[in-house]
Parts: C-alpha cells; sequence; structure tokens
C-alpha cells in the first residue's frame, strides 16, 4: 500500500471543510412565477435549478455553485430530463408541453417535486402509436440537502385495462462549462472498449460515436475539459439499451430498453445527476463517487499514475482503489500497480498518484477495485475499467481492420426484470400468423414460398436484420409486445445475431418457447455460430449445440441432401431431387434426444426436438443457403421441392400437425 | 505588388492568335455619371466627385455587406457586332486585393429582335489588374458571330463576397465600345484531333479559318511542330480560300516522330508570303498511357455555364450532351478521365448485366450501359484515356450474390462478419425495377464487404472483372479506391485466421497479389492501366513493396492525404516543409513509375486563392498530375498551367528526372528579395541524351503558413535574377532556356514559352539573367 504524502492530506482537510454541507443549508423548494407561468426552483448547498412544469417538466435552469454558470441554453428544447419515446419521431408529445405538477414533499433535509402527463400516442394528428396511448408518466425529482445530486425517478404506468409497450429515453441537452466547444466538451461513456471520450471534432477511428450500443455500465458524463466542469449521470445498467450523445459532445441521452407492461402495472426508471469538478477524464460515475484519472508515462515501463475522486449521492467515508495494469494486446501480461487509499470525499476532487514499474508494452489496460465504506457504515465495492492507447499506432482502441477493437473487456450481462403476462401461453388467433427474422442470404430460403403455402389466409410478419457499424447488429423491429409475440404459430428465425436482438429479443424468444411457441431455425452466414446465441437460455433450447466459434461453416465439397437417418411424420410425401446439394454446413453438436432428419455426408443438415414445459417444436436447419453449384448440381435451396420441406417443417413447429396430415 | 508594374496585366484577355484585324474603332464612349440614373443605381452606388476622374465625376460602387446582387447596370444604343467587340472601362479602386473574388462584369449582346440575351461574357476585375493610383482603362472583349447583326448592348456591374473585414469599391469613370475591322482572314482555332499520341502515331490538325473579308480569301496554311527545348519541323502546308464570310475547317494530317512528351502545334496563315493570322495548340506524346496526362481547370475568372460534363456522372445522358462533354474535356486537355462511381457494385461489376442499372454503387440514379459505352468510345476518338473507378467494396446485389457464391473468398472481422449489410435494404433494392420505385427510399448500399486479395482465385476473378471492363465496357484502366488489392494483418479468411500476422508478411502478399491481377490483365489487355487511392507516405510506410508494384508500369497514384495539410495541426501547413514534402515524395514515385496524382488542400475547397495557386505551382513542380485540372484564371498572370504542363512535360514528368536532395554547388540563385530554389531542382537527360539541370524560380508565398493570407497578398515580382550554374565533370552548359506560363516581364501578357537566356561565364561557371519572376519561371540548362 501506498501513502498519501503530507500535504495532498492537509489540502482534502481543508477541502472537506469549505465544501462540506452544514446544518444550516436546508434544501429549498418553492414556486415561483417565470414569463407568466409557475416554475419550481430548487436549491441546496451545492446546484439551484428551476423545473419547468409548461415545458415538458424539464429542468431548464441548472447551476453549480462550485462552478456558477449556467449549463442550459435558455432556449425550446434545452433542459435536463427531457421525456420522449424511443416510437415516436423527435421532438414526440412530450417536449416543451405542460405538465401539471406539484411539490410532494418538502422538509430542511429533502424536496421532492412531481410533473406528469398522459400519453396519448398520437402524433401529427393521428394516433400513430396505440400502444403508447394511455401511458401515464409521472417524473419526481428529489433534492438532499446534504447531497450534490438531484434525483430523477420516472414512473411509466399503463392503463387499469390494456397493456402497453414503450422505450423511454431522457434527453439532456446542455453546455458544460456553459459553453459549448466542438473539440473540449466531451462526453464519457463506459464501454467494453474503455471509457470513450467523444466530442464533435477530435475523435478516434469510431468517430462520434453517437449511438453506443456496447456501454458497459449506466453512466455518462459530459464534460468541460478545459474548465474542467460538467454534469455526469447514473442509471440502472440493466435497464439501459443506447448510451446516446448527440453529435458526440452535445447532448447526453439516456435510451432505455423497450418494455411490455401488463395492464395496470407500472416501471420506475431513476436517473442521478451529479455536478462535476475538478475532473477532465472522467473512468466512473456511481452514487459512491465520481473518479477520474490520468497516465503519464516515462521510459521503459514506468510512469505515473494519478487517480481523483468526488462525491456523488451517497457520503463516502473512506474507500481505496487497487490497481492493475494490464497489457490492452496481451491481457495475460498483468502487473499491480497498487493500492490507492482515499479519505472521505468530497464535492471537490482528492488526488492520489501513483508511480508503476515493469508495464506491460502500449496499448495499456487500467483496472480498478474499489472497496469503500459509506458514512453510517454500509460497505461497498465497484469495478472501473479504461483503455490507454499511449504509443499504440492506431492511437485508440482499434485493430488495422479499423473496426475490431484490439482490447475487449467483458461487457456485464444486463439483468432483466421483464414485465410478463401472468399466463405465459400461445394464444389462439383465428387466423395462422407467421413471424420471420431474415439475416444475410436467408431470402434464398423461399421462405415466403413456404409460408404462402401454409394456408389460404395467413397473417406474416418480417423483421430484418441488420450489421455494420461498430460491429454490432439490429433489427428493423421486435414483438416487444408479449400478446402480439405469443400470437404467432411459429417464428422462422434466420441468421440474426445476439447482439441484434439484445438481451430482451432473447429473452422474450425464450419465453415464446417457454409458452410452447414454434421455431424453424434458418442456418446461414449469421447464424448459429456466428450468431453468439450460444449459451443464452435462447440458444441451448436448440436441439443442436453450437460452436464456440463465430467461424462456424463448414465446407462440405458439394454434398447431396438427403433424409434420415430419424423419420419425421411432417417430412412425408416431400422430396428434393438427388442434385440437391449442400455446400456449407454448421459446425454443431445433435443434442440427446433430438432426432437427425436429414443429413449431408452422414453429418445433420436438419435437427427437430421439442423444449420446455409446453412443448415447443424447434426444426434447425443447420446447412447454409452458400455456395456456387457445379454442373449437375443443384443448391438445395433452388431445388423444386425446397419449399415444400421448409412449409412442412413450419407447420410442425407451429403445431399445425392437422396440415401434413390432410 | 507594385501595381504600376502589372497595369498592362490589365489586358490580360488572350485574343485567340494574331487575328488579322487593323485597329478597333471607337464606336461610342460616355462618362459613367451620365449613364447613372435613380433606376440604376443600387445598393450603395452613387454618382460622387471624383478628381481623378476625366471630368470630375464617377460612379462610385461598394461592396455591400452580404449583397451579391447587381449595384449599377447601363445600355448602350444598338450597334453592329461581330467578331470580338472591345469594352474598356476606366476604374480605379479602394481596398480591393490583388487576386481574391472581385469586381463582377457581364457584357450582354441583346437580340434585336426579342430583346433577350443573344449572347454576353462574365468576367471579373481584380485588384492587381488595377493602377494603385488613378484610373486604368480594362479591356475586355466579347465574342460575337462572325455574321454581323445589330445588337444592343448591357453592361451589369457586381461584386463578389470578398474576404471577411475586406470592403472594397470601385470607380467607374467612363465606359467605350469599340468594333474590330478586318482585313484578313484568321485563324480561330487549332485542334489536334487528340489530346494525347503514342510516339510515330498520325496526327490530323483542325485549323478553323474564318473570311471576314467581302470577298473571297486565298491563302496557305504552314504548320510546325515543337517539342523539347528546340525541336521544330514542319509538318504541313497547303494552299487554301475562303469564300466571302465563310467560315472553315482545315485538316492536315502528318506523323509523329519517336520523340515523347510534350508538343506545340503552330499554324501560320499565310497570304502572298506574309502571315497575317496564326494559331496553335499543344497535346502530350507518351508511350505510357497516363505518363503526360497535364490538364486545365476551367477559368475561374467566369462561372462556366453547363458544359455536357455532367453526362459523365448522374445527369441524364443524350448522346449530343455526352459529346459536348466530350469537346469540354478535350479543350481542358484531359489525358486522364475516371468515370466516377459509375458501377452499381465496382469490383465485383464492372461489366453490369442490367441495362439500365442503378449506377453509383447501386445508388443515386438509373444509369444506362449503352450510353456508357458510348461515351468511353466519344473520350477515346479524341485521345482522352477513360478510366472506371473501382471501389474495392464488393458491393450491393453482384457482391451479395459473389459473397453467397463464395463466402470463402471475403475477408472478415474477429466477429466473424464482413463490412455491412442490411437485408431491409435488400427488400428494397429487388424492387429497383419497379416502375412507381422511389430511388430515394433506398438510401443506403445494403452489402458491403472485402474481398481475400491474397487468393489467387480472388486475384482471377479481379483480374477478369477488370478485363471484362476493358473489352465489353470500353474502358482503358481502372483506378481503385478504398482497397487496391491488399490485406493487413488483423483481417480474417472464413476459417477464422488471419490471412497475415505482421505487416512484412501483409506487404509480401499484397504486393504478389497486385503484381498477379495486372499480369493476368495484361495478358488479355496490355495497355490496360492500373491507378491506386493510397499514395502517400503516411499510409504506405508499412507496405513498401506493395506501393513499388502499384507504381510500376506508369500506375496513377492518388496521394489524397494532401487534402489535409491546410490543417494547422500538420507540420506540411507551412509552406517550405511542403514543398519539400511534395517534391521529396513525387520524385519517389516517379522513380517507382507511377504517375504521380497529389490532391490539392482541402479538396480545393479554400477560402484564399492565394493558396490554390501555390498549391498548384508546387504540385507540377513535384511531378504531379491535376485530374481536375490546374488553377487556372485567365485575369491573373499565373498562366495557363494546364497548358504549360502539356508543353513542357519533358521537364515536370520525364523518367530521367532526378530530384537533388541537398542542393550544394551546383546551382545558385542571387534575387533582390527571398526566392524559392533549392527543394526544387532537378537533373535529368533530353531525348538526345544532354545533361540538363532544371531549376524552378519561385517568388514564394507572403504568409509561411496556409491560409494566413486572407487577402491573397502577393510578394513584388523579384526582378533580374541571377541565376549560376556550375560545371559538371569539368563541363559548362552551352545552353539555358526559360520556361513560363506566367509574363515573361510583368507587364506582359500570360504565355506558354520558351525563351533561349544568354549565358555568361562567371568564376569558371556560367549565369543567366531571369527578368522577372511573379509567381514562377523554369530555368534550363543543357550540355
Amino acid at each position: 500500500m501506498r501513502h498519501l504524502s503530507a500535504v495532498t492530506t492537509i489540502t482534502m482537510l481543508v477541502l472537506a471543510i469549505l465544501v462540506a454541507p452544514t446544518s444550516a443549508q436546508q434544501v429549498g423548494c418553492a414556486v415561483a412565477q417565470q414569463d407568466g407561468h409557475d416554475v419550481v426552483k430548487m436549491e441546496n448547498y451545492r446546484v439551484q435549478l428551476v423545473i419547468d412544469p409548461s415545458r415538458g417538466g424539464a429542468v431548464t435552469s441548472y447551476s453549480d455553485k462550485l462552478a456558477p454558470t449556467e449549463l442550459i441554453l435558455q432556449k425550446p428544447f434545452s433542459g435536463l430530463c427531457m421525456d420522449h419515446f424511443q416510437e415516436q419521431t423527435w421532438p414526440g408529445e412530450f417536449l416543451e408541453v405542460p405538465y401539471e405538477y406539484k411539490i410532494v414533499s418538502q422538509t430542511p433535509e429533502e424536496a421532492s417535486v412531481m410533473v406528469w402527463r398522459q400519453a396519448t400516442g398520437i402524433w401529427r394528428g393521428t394516433l400513430a402509436n396505440p400502444k403508447l396511448d394511455g401511458i401515464l408518466l409521472e417524473k419526481t425529482y428529489t433534492l438532499r440537502a446534504d447531497s450534490p445530486t438531484l434525483t430523477c425517478a420516472v414512473k411509466l404506468t399503463a392503463p387499469e385495462d390494456q397493456s402497453k409497450v414503450f422505450s423511454y429515453w431522457m434527453q439532456d441537452v446542455m453546455f458544460a462549462g456553459g459553453d459549448y466547444d466542438a473539440a473540449t466538451d466531451r462526453t464519457f461513456r463506459p464501454s467494453a472498449r474503455g471509457v470513450r471520450s467523444t466530442g464533435y471534432d477530435n475523435n478516434g477511428h469510431y468517430g462520434r460515436e453517437e449511438w453506443m450500443r456496447d456501454f458497459s455500465a449506466g453512466w455518462m458524463a459530459l464534460v468541460d475539459t478545459v474548465k474542467k466542469t460538467g454534469l455526469a449521470m447514473d442509471t440502472d445498467y440493466n435497464e439501459l439499451r443506447i448510451n446516446y450523445a448527440n453529435g458526440g459532445n452535445q447532448t447526453n441521452e439516456f435510451m432505455f430498453n423497450t418494455l411490455y407492461l401488463p395492464q395496470g402495472s407500472s416501471r420506475t426508471y431513476t436517473v442521478r445527476l451529479t455536478p462535476i469538478v475538478g475532473l477532465d477524464k472522467i473512468l466512473y460515475v456511481g452514487p459512491e463517487m465520481i473518479a477520474g484519472w490520468h497516465l503519464t508515462p516515462a521510459a521503459g515501463g514506468t510512469g505515473e499514475m494519478d487517480f481523483q475522486a468526488v462525491r456523488s449521492a451517497q457520503a463516502v467515508q473512506d474507500m481505496q482503489m487497487a490497481v492493475t495494469l494490464v497489457g490492452g494486446a496481451d491481457t495475460s501480461k498483468q502487473v499491480k500497480v497498487g493500492v490507492v487509499p482515499f479519505g472521505a470525499l468530497t464535492d471537490k476532487p482528492q488526488t492520489q498518484t501513483v508511480p508503476y514499474t515493469d508495464a506491460p508494452a502500449d496499448p495499456l489496460v487500467v483496472r480498478v477495485e474499489v472497496q469503500g465504506t459509506e458514512a453510517g457504515g454500509p460497505q461497498f465495492a465497484v469495478s472501473m475499467e479504461d483503455f490507454f492507447p499511449g504509443t499504440y499506432q492506431w492511437a485508440d482502441n482499434i485493430q488495422t481492420d479499423m473496426r475490431t477493437p484490439i482490447y475487449a473487456g467483458v461487457r456485464p450481462s444486463q439483468k432483466l426484470s421483464l414485465e410478463k403476462p401472468d399466463n405465459l401461453a400461445i394464444r389462439e388467433p383465428w387466423m395462422e400468423r407467421y413471424l420471420y427474422f431474415e439475416g444475410l442470404h436467408d431470402d434464398a430460403y423461399q421462405v415466403a414460398n413456404a409460408v404462402h403455402s401454409t394456408n389460404w389466409n395467413v397473417t406474416k410478419d418480417i423483421i430484418y436484420y441488420r450489421y455494420g457499424g461498430s460491429w454490432y447488429g439490429e433489427l428493423t423491429d421486435f414483438p416487444y409486445d408479449y400478446d402480439k409475440l405469443l400470437s404467432y404459430e411459429a417464428i422462422i428465425l434466420g441468421g440474426i445475431s445476439k447482439s441484434g436482438l439484445k438481451p430482451i429479443g432473447m429473452e422474450m424468444l425464450h419465453d415464446y418457447l417457454l409458452a410452447g411457441g414454434g421455431m424453424v431455425v434458418l442456418g446461414s452466414h449469421g447464424a448459429y455460430g456466428r450468431s453468439q446465441l450460444k449459451g443464452s437460455a435462447l440458444g441451448d433450447a436448440f436441439p443442436v449445440e453450437m460452436s464456440d466459434s463465430v467461424f462456424d461453416l463448414v465446407p462440405t465439397g458439394g454434398k447431396p441432401v438427403k433424409y434420415g437417418p430419424d423419420k419425421a411424420e411432417f417430412l412425408g410425401y416431400t422430396s428434393l431431387t438427388p442434385q440437391a446439394t449442400c455446400y456449407f454446413l454448421h459446425d454443431v453438436k445433435v443434442k440427446p434426444g433430438a432426432q437427425v432428419l436429414m443429413q449431408v455426408d452422414g453429418k445433420p443438415f436438419m435437427v427437430a426436438s421439442e423444449y420446455g414445459p409446453n412443448k415447443a417444436r424447434i426444426v434447425c436447419i443447420v446447412g447454409a443457403p452458400l455456395g456456387n453449384p457445379q454442373n449437375g448440381q443443384t443448391a438445395f435451396w433452388q431445388d423444386k421441392g425446397w419449399y415444400l420441406i421448409l412449409r412442412n417443417a413450419i407447420w410442425w413447429a407451429g403445431k399445425k400437425d392437422d396440415h401434413f396430415r390432410k | 505588388m507594385s501595381r504600376h508594374l502589372l497595369l498592362t496585366l490589365a489586358l490580360l484577355i488572350l485574343i485567340a492568335g494574331t487575328a488579322s484585324a487593323a485597329a478597333p474603332t471607337l464606336v461610342w464612349s460616355k462618362e459613367a455619371e451620365k449613364l447613372a440614373h435613380e433606376g440604376n443605381l443600387v445598393r450603395g452606388a452613387t454618382v460622387v466627385d471624383d478628381a481623378a476622374a476625366s471630368d470630375g465625376k464617377a460612379v462610385r460602387i461598394p461592396y455591400a455587406a452580404g449583397n451579391t446582387n447587381w449595384n449599377f447596370l447601363f445600355s448602350a444604343p444598338p450597334l453592329e457586332m461581330r467578331g470580338q467587340v472591345l469594352f474598356t472601362f476606366h476604374l480605379r479602386a479602394e481596398n480591393l486585393p490583388p487576386l481574391v473574388p472581385g469586381f463582377k462584369i457581364i457584357m450582354v449582346a441583346h437580340d434585336s429582335q426579342t430583346g433577350q440575351w443573344a449572347f454576353f461574357r462574365e468576367t471579373r476585375v481584380y485588384g492587381l489588374n488595377l493602377k494603385a493610383e488613378g484610373y486604368t482603362p480594362i479591356t475586355l472583349a466579347l465574342d460575337a458571330p462572325w455574321v454581323a447583326d445589330t445588337h444592343r448592348p448591357e453592361l451589369i456591374f457586381y461584386w463578389d463576397t470578398p474576404p471577411a473585414g475586406v470592403t472594397p469599391v470601385v470607380y467607374l469613370d467612363k465606359a467605350e465600345i469599340s468594333v474590330p475591322s478586318y482585313d484578313a482572314p484568321l485563324i480561330t482555332e487549332v485542334l489536334p484531333d487528340k489530346v494525347r499520341y503514342r510516339p510515330g502515331e498520325k496526327v490530323t490538325v483542325h485549323t478553323t479559318v474564318v473570311n471576314p473579308l467581302p470577298q473571297v480569301a486565298e491563302f496557305s496554311l504552314v504548320g510546325n511542330e515543337k517539342w523539347g527545348l528546340t525541336g521544330s519541323r514542319q509538318i504541313f502546308t497547303q494552299k487554301a480560300m475562303l469564300e466571302a464570310g465563310d467560315q472553315k475547317d482545315f485538316t492536315a494530317t502528318y506523323q509523329l516522330g519517336p520523340e515523347e512528351y510534350g508538343r506545340e502545334i503552330d499554324v501560320s496563315l499565310q497570304v502572298n508570303g506574309e502571315q497575317v493570322s496564326s494559331g496553335r495548340e499543344f497535346f502530350g506524346v507518351s508511350e505510357l498511357p497516363l505518363w503526360v496526362s497535364g490538364a486545365n481547370g476551367t477559368d475561374r475568372s467566369f462561372r462556366a455555364p453547363y458544359n455536357g460534363t455532367g453526362s459523365f456522372y448522374v445527369a441524364p445522358a443524350s448522346g449530343h450532351d455526352s459529346w459536348r462533354g466530350v469537346q469540354t474535356f478535350r479543350r481542358l486537355r484531359r489525358v486522364y478521365f475516371e468515370f466516377f462511381s459509375w458501377s452499381p457494385g465496382d469490383i465485383t461489376d464492372q461489366n453490369p448485366q442490367e441495362d439500365p442499372f442503378p449506377g453509383g454503387e447501386g445508388r443515386l440514379t438509373y444509369r444506362s450501359k449503352q450510353t456508357i459505352i458510348q461515351q468511353n468510345e466519344m473520350l477515346k476518338s479524341v485521345g482522352i484515356w477513360p478510366v472506371s473507378y473501382v471501389n474495392g467494396s464488393a458491393w450491393a446485389d453482384s457482391g451479395y450474390k459473389l459473397f453467397q457464391q463464395h463466402p470463402e473468398w471475403f475477408l472478415y472481422d474477429a466477429n466473424g462478419e464482413v463490412a455491412n449489410y442490411a437485408m431491409d435494404g435488400r427488400e428494397k433494392y429487388r424492387r429497383l425495377g419497379d416502375f412507381d420505385f422511389d430511388p430515394n427510399t433506398y438510401t443506403h448500399i445494403f452489402f458491403q464487404a472485402m474481398l481475400n486479395h491474397s487468393l489467387p482465385a480472388v486475384q482471377e476473378f479481379i483480374a477478369n472483372q477488370y478485363i471484362s471492363a476493358g473489352k465489353d465496357m470500353g474502358f482503358k484502366g481502372v483506378r481503385m479506391d478504398v482497397r487496391y488489392l491488399e490485406v493487413y494483418p488483423g483481417e480474417r479468411d472464413y476459417t477464422g485466421q488471419e490471412v497475415a500476422k505482421t505487416y512484412p508478411e501483409a506487404d509480401k502478399i499484397s504486393a504478389a497479389a497486385v503484381k498477379n491481377v495486372k499480369a493476368l490483365v495484361h495478358r488479355e489487355i496490355p495497355d490496360f492501366t492500373f491507378g491506386y487511392n493510397y499514395a502517400s507516405p503516411e499510409e504506405v510506410k508499412d507496405m513498401m513493396e506493395t506501393f513499388k508494384e502499384r507504381c510500376e508500369g506508369g500506375a496513377w497514384m492518388l496521394d489524397e492525404i494532401p487534402c489535409t495539410y491546410q490543417s494547422k495541426t500538420s507540420p506540411y501547413h507551412v509552406w517550405k516543409v511542403y514543398v519539400r514534402r511534395m517534391t521529396s515524395w513525387g520524385d519517389q514515385v516517379r522513380k517507382w513509375g507511377g504517375v504521380y496524382n497529389p490532391y490539392d488542400f482541402n479538396r480545393g475547397a479554400m477560402d484564399y486563392s492565394i493558396d490554390l495557386i501555390y498549391s498548384a505551382i508546387f504540385r507540377i513542380i513535384c511531378g504531379g498530375r491535376d485530374y481536375g485540372g490546374w488553377y487556372y484564371n485567365s485575369r491573373q498572370p499565373i498562366g495557363d498551367l494546364g497548358a504549360y504542363c502539356n508543353r513542357f512535360s519533358e521537364y515536370l514528368y520525364g523518367t530521367n528526372l532526378d530530384w537533388i536532395s541537398d542542393v550544394k554547388d551546383e546551382v545558385s540563385v542571387t534575387a533582390p528579395a527571398e526566392l524559392w530554389y533549392k527543394d526544387m531542382c532537378y537533373w535529368s537527360k533530353s531525348t538526345d541524351d544532354k545533361r540538363q539541370l532544371i531549376v524552378h524560380l519561385v517568388n514564394p508565398p507572403q504568409s509561411e503558413e496556409v491560409m494566413e493570407n486572407p487577402r491573397s497578398e502577393l510578394n513584388p515580382p523579384l526582378r533580374n535574377v541571377e541565376v549560376t550554374c556550375a560545371p559538371q565533370g569539368g563541363d559548362k552548359p552551352t545552353a539555358a532556356y526559360l520556361l513560363m506560363s506566367e509574363p515573361f516581364e510583368p507587364t506582359d501578357l500570360n504565355e506558354v514559352r520558351i525563351v533561349k537566356l544568354d549565358l555568361r561565364d562567371a568564376d569558371g561557371q556560367v549565369s543567366v539573367t531571369v527578368p522577372s519572376v511573379l509567381f514562377w519561371k523554369t530555368v534550363v540548362f543543357q550540355w
């Protein structure tokens, strides 16, 4: 363990005295008139702010007393905690519209103000989003006398008689430091690639990274790195979908997961907003602290790191950082730098420096494990991590292919807490209904012909997969509404990835299987190994075990597709021509109990089994519609008998046995 | 710049050839204040007292902030016009910078029947066109048809937006109109049938002659060819006659000699053995198709009307409009023509099977395959080398289908993925052929992946694409962008294995790929050319073997990175540093066999003309070619740099050139003020094996850095520059020549010309005197 210098300790004590709240500094909360309407002004020892019910119930003025300047441009569509739904085109129905308001509670220690409004789903005069209609949005601001943090809790409640589906979006539009600089105002967001610092200008090879999808914790901060002031916000990581920063540094916005709300139920999102002073490179934001850091290398793997910490929502009486340096290109190379102690955190930063030696070659990753004690005794532990390119040739966490990070940290799994119907069971719609997720080259499968042949009148939905940008996939849509999802007879799952489905999509599709739904899984470029569904409940429900490798397509050399060894009734009276050829198979293992219904050169091509309490039927097609037919061959997906085989598989998965038995 | 020295630069309007015209006749003259009335003076223009004006009054025309509409306009009485009608304006200015966007004049001739504009000319007057004190007569020509007709002249005066903080004012004292009179036929244009030939090829020269006389004219046309420093021969002579008022195109053919590089064709029109008119044109001769690619930019003294060139990008393309565009390119002396972003799928679709097809990588607009084939034939007919732009991405439908057939031919990232794809975009693309399909709904290319260039099968596929581009589409070459057949460490094949572990390995694989593709294509089309982006030293430092292989054989090497050098964070925003960077690297590229194409600052979008001018000069000196054409403004004394490059290509692009990285005793220069030459000296040999020393003399930029001279101020001309050359191996140069596009003397007209200089002995060395350097002149010593 390394020790604080005496000078540093004295400085800390003086600062603590200077900025520690006193009992005389009560929280203020009062209604005032502004431009002819009511606003609510809140103030404590650290911040002063205005909540304007007439302007979407947003915070329309905000100032940090340690860096007194107005952070919010005094114009419409600027402010903190502005409400929006991702389903609506900006500005949607909540920005700059009147809210109801009331002061919920007011004591010397704490004040709370609630603003609220009911959604209509109406956009430009029409009911564009019926699934939003009737949602009650209640937003409660709480400011304590002894904390710099403004807490904003947004509660969304479905009507008593209807379920709802929505994706909440909180927008914060402000200027760090009170003015805007395209390069030196920086948004900091944690990701698997380290804490990403983005501005409108001066970015690395990933650009402005406005839509950050690989965030690894529930926080972001916008900092004027010259003045070293700004605003941090944190929320529950598990609820987030995207950490968005318009223009890289013009806004900081939490985009929350799409959520199904059963009738009469509620979901509350809590966002804490904490002012920053004295930090210009953020490592961590949480209710325990806001931390910053720098690394100053010297020659031969030596150098010095400094860490700063300021208080956040909770008072912390002491904590210590255990620091490790890790090779960014070779994580097996690690050096434990030491343990850095901090005393009680205050509103002004404590800085501790620690030298290091024997560091691996650049780039480096700094890992910090923090243990501390909150005022009053509770213990806490948090982890934080960042990437330091140093002399690494691309000066960023990226490889020469300009897409892949050289270091990819562990992105914690999000723990979902979905609201679900009481009875997870497949609905029985009067008309057959199929859902098709189309990935790369799945259009070759003749899914349309197969589904068109299922019945004289069926309802079809198609969702397309896209891949690109920062190595992430996305879907054009998803049936987040359980009522809709559970109404499909069967789902045809093309080559879409875990990153496209997101945790919520994977969980809901698994719920669909638990409810007894049917699924036909297609092989293709993006399927199986490359889908990275292995290890998820959804992927593990399949009758085959997928490869750990994303490169799981194995060439067959062009072999015919044949029936067996197991027999399936639904394949009766179907046939492929002898020329039907498969050129690529996914590398899978057939699970015990699963049936291999078709094969190629002795390897599984079509595998089926039942899954879950309601005996969901799953058919996996392990061949891929890839390859170049030679003379005398027909690609299996182009064979005249193929679409009927696929049709029958869909029937079987959808438990329409009567159809193929007719 | 001392403006009195540049007084007659106001007469920079070049009158084609040496027209056989007697002195023009003044037909109209009026004091400006007498032309003014309440309705035609607006936006601050007024009549003012002015002691310098001829009768004490003038019209004052100030720039009003934010205004670019007209300030003053007036008409003259209808008059008979033909040929070149001369308008003279007596002007003086206050606070008008020398070169930046200036005072705009539109001369209009109205149709006497309809009142519409029959023809017009827009041009500009810059600060350096005017004397510092008093009024300067500015004479500008308006080309009228050769058949006389009556037209009403109208003159309109505007301002261009000046640099921030500059508020110029122009005073107009008087306006005059003169009409020419002719006493002999004259040449209006000399035009070889091509802009570039191979040595020994047959040349057809078109000479357009007009007879403005009221009787038949009999005359002789005598053609002379010039090359190098002294090469000259008569190539044709023919007797001809022309009816009164007629205009005719006379053709003559001759066989080129074996010499390469620039040619000048001079045609003399002689009556009774006396030259009464002449005209000339330049073209290039080279074995390597792209080696002598010089080109003019369009004249910046006016905004050119539509000229047909849009037919080669996204505008609707008719045959007639395409031919008009080809004629425009030809007159800009373009040798290299890059058909940008035409293909629906680039490297996987060089011969689209659909017709029409969605151009622009499957976006933007529907294009006609048959029209592109026709356009390529048009370009080739005038010696232009049509090159297919090839994005290295396997795009859209063709890339999608190829990926389905051969996933093993592609590169993958660590995630096992290709660049990007979007199946909803695929769905839209499938509907491109529907009558009611709106291309605007298809906003992103639905598929993009990169081929694994290390694979012989992929190399063969690419070669076949290029062969098809040549044989089926009529292209003569390709220029690759985004990828250049290389692989990088970190890229994976379809099994997940890295294609190359290290840069040296990647370099070796890539060089072999480039070599193999070239060989495969040249087996079928021997003169097919290659070109590539990524020709900066910064970009190729780890891939030098590949870079040399890319250069080999006269490849077009696009160095795009200089488009960022104006940035203050770049070391090259300092002019001196920039010069050495460009000349040293240009020399390397040339020696490795590449045709160097360095980009302009900010892709030419610079606020200050002076930066564009010096960038052009230094990029030419370094051996660069500019696809879009060099900076050109016929109203400024820089001259026609494109024509200069064309005529004197031997001294810019010659394969014998050898840049002197550290000039010591070879040459010294004495000038009255700072003059740059040390990073711009080359050894060379003439085509007949004579040693040459080429010394570029540059009057340096007034500011040390790019983007620091908003008024585009100039240093004064350097007068009487002494250039001294040391003997080599005991031998002294036997001759010296001065090459230029700017005026020989500051008061002369711009002219691409060569002047033999007097050699003087100087302490065992030889010296020459260069009378002046405004921007740039070149001395060539020859042994």
